[in-house]
């Protein structure tokens, strides 16, 4: 079947109001940094397909309100998601260890199954460096993350990040499930991977082709 | 003959088999192939249709079964039906695409059958979670935008209209029947959501203003049913409808807009206790609040809208009338370009000098009278003419010369 080699995955986007992560994801699907042209309208919901090694792979990225007062909601945004982004300033201390939070958050509720990525965003702002590139790596090291260093206004890091996001989801996509439900091109998703099959119109279809 | 008598009588009792009959007995003819070619849905959608029929007929007659039931019952039936499409050879060659477009339809037919009894027992186990929901959202009513931390401009007739839009589509969702059309109302209630909140300010939206917007929209609309809709489109949605693609986005927001509205503190809307409370029990009212509401209000917004109107309606009056004195001065133009082409014609003509055709047979006419009227004519003719007229006169008149004339001329 041609859907065998394609993959569908959900990607949250985590991250702090004023981190940049809508300028991330913009940077990434239309390579525009604060533009005025924008083809879209919104950047809250974004596909973006990629080929890798032969590979068909769709990615939809979802938006997350980053408002404090949503936090409690983040389950509902994350639940059955193969991949996050979790989206920090680097000249701000405090979004960094609100990506802890989030890490936390989503090892406990996605257990290993989720692919993270810790971006820290604006390195064009190099001078104000609060959060420390050691740090960062070891923390995104100590949780099984990996740490890149991003700016959507120089259009650094980005392409790589979701790049590597992407290929440490197939990987686990095709580890995990060598179910049919993975051939089909669809996310993967366990908990509906139970096949129950409903006997009774299927000894009605018989039936009718037979007679 | 009996054979066939017996399937006539067989098609006319269910026309649902027609088809089924005709691809089976005749599927052998030129023409059924090129059918069979172009829709191989024709088949599915039978096949699909006589199956939902067994399980609509399982789910009307019982009626002691609890949503949980019903949703297992109806999520096993999208199961099989898919494994169905994958390996049944009626659905071979039916691409990916194709078979999403059947899954939809599964649901489709399935749900809209259905959907009486389905609906009526989400809304009974629902009902007072329903209810509460519409109860807090009337005693929120004063929640500003400032309140949620976005920015709208409500003054400006756009937004209105958009925001009137994003809650006509989100109440229009209760009536709705498969939970595909459902998701389809909220959809469309995102897209004006968006695009006024992108009217505001100057870059796309993103989640940070997408929610808070939403919520303020379902705080607005107080769709009715809430809790059950989003229960009965939670359940009965085909699998993987609600794990990917924008329908999905766009109801999980509803879902977590929701979820925020049910668990409002204080706090939340970075308020105190003592001032949540009061507003709450309706006591008091937020700065700010009546200002908001009273762009909401029916009254002041019929009469914006009515403003809207007069002032569109006499832009197209101008509009009309600069056309129409722009067409009347057109007119006298054209009038006056008329006059005048007809008089440059005229004089044109008339001025013009009478020349002979070089075709005349000269031989058939008396030569007296031409050179009579070469002679009248002689004044606006230039002596190079006439001295050709003369020549070929001298040829078709054998030699004749008419020397007068040519020395009246040149002298």
């Amino acid at each position: 079947m041609a859907g065998s080699r394609s993959h569908s995955f959900k990607v949250v986007l985590l991250g702090e109001g004023c981190v940049g992560k809508t300028s991330l994801v913009l940077r990434y699907v239309e390579n525009k940094f604060n533009d005025k042209h924008f083809s879209t309208l919104q950047a809250s919901f974004l596909n973006k397909k990629l080929n890798i090694a032969g590979k068909r792979v769709s990615l939809a990225i979802w938006d997350t309100a980053g408002q404090e007062r949503f936090h409690a909601l983040g389950p509902i945004y994350y639940r059955d998601s193969n991949g996050a982004i979790l989206v920090y300033d680097v000249t701000d201390e405090d979004s960094f260890q609100k990506v802890k939070t989030w890490v936390k958050e989503l090892r406990k509720m996605l257990g290993n199954d989720v692919c993270l990525c810790i971006a820290g965003n604006k390195i064009d702002l190099e001078k104000d460096r609060a959060v420390s590139l050691e740090e960062a790596d070891s923390y995104a090291t100590s949780v099984g993350a990996k740490h890149f260093l991003t700016s959507a206004k120089l259009n650094r890091g980005i392409e790589e990040l979701f790049v590597d996001l992407a290929k440490r989801m197939i990987e686990i996509a095709e580890s995990s499930d060598e179910h049919r439900v993975n051939s089909l091109g669809r996310g993967s998703n366990p908990r509906r991977n139970v096949v129950i099959v409903d006997d009774e119109p299927q000894q009605q279809k018989t039936g009718c082709c037979g007679g | 003959m009996v054979k066939e008598l017996a399937m006539r009588k067989g098609t006319t009792a269910h026309p649902g088999e027609k088809k089924q009959c005709r691809m089976r007995f005749e599927s052998q003819r030129f023409d059924d192939f090129v059918e069979l070619m172009k829709p191989i849905k024709e088949s599915a959608v039978q096949e699909v249709k006589k199956h939902a029929q067994v399980l609509i007929h399982k789910v009307q007659k019982c009626s002691e079964w609890t949503v949980n039931d019903l949703s297992e019952l109806i999520q096993d039936f999208y199961r099989s039906m898919k494994e169905r499409f994958e390996i049944h050879p009626i659905f071979e060659d039916t691409s990916q695409e194709d078979i999403e477009e059947l899954m939809n339809f599964t649901e489709k037919y399935l749900l809209t059958r259905l959907y009486k009894v389905l609906f009526t027992h989400f809304s009974s186990k629902y009902e007072e979670n329903d209810l509460a929901i519409q109860k807090w959202i009337q005693r929120l009513g004063w929640v500003t935008a400032q309140h949620l931390d976005f920015y709208i401009d409500e003054t400006l007739p756009e937004v209105r209209d958009l925001i009137d839009r994003a809650i006509t589509n989100i109440i229009e969702m209760d009536s709705r029947r498969a939970s595909l059309d459902k998701i389809d109302c909220i959809v469309h209630c995102s897209y004006h959501i968006l695009n006024f909140i992108q009217l505001c300010q100057d870059r796309p939206a993103s989640a940070d203003e997408f929610l808070p917007a939403l919520v303020f929209i379902v705080l607005k609309a107080n769709p009715p049913r809430l809790k059950s809709n989003i229960e009965y489109i939670t359940k009965l949605s085909a699998p993987g409808r609600l794990m990917s693609g924008e329908g999905s986005y766009y109801f999980t927001n509803l879902c977590c807009a929701v979820a925020f509205i049910e668990g409002l503190t204080a706090e939340s809307l970075n308020l105190s206790e003592d001032e949540f409370d009061r507003y709450v029990s309706g006591a008091a009212l937020p700065p700010g609040s009546c200002v908001q509401n009273a762009y909401l209000c029916e009254g002041l917004r019929i009469m914006y809208q009515n403003l809207a109107d007069l002032s569109d309606l006499q832009q197209r009056q101008e509009k009309l009338q600069a056309e129409t004195i722009s067409l009347r001065e057109d007119i006298k133009e054209f009038k006056e370009i008329i006059a005048k082409e007809v008089n440059s014609t005229k004089t044109m003509y008339l001025s013009q000098p009478y020349k002979i055709p070089p075709i005349v047979k000269w031989a058939q006419l008396a030569s007296v009278s031409h050179e009579h009227t070469l002679q009248g004519e002689t004044n606006s003719m230039y002596p190079a003419d006439i001295y050709l007229t003369k020549a070929t006169l001298v040829d078709q008149n054998t030699g004749q010369q008419p020397v007068d004339n040519m020395n009246s001329s040149t002298g």
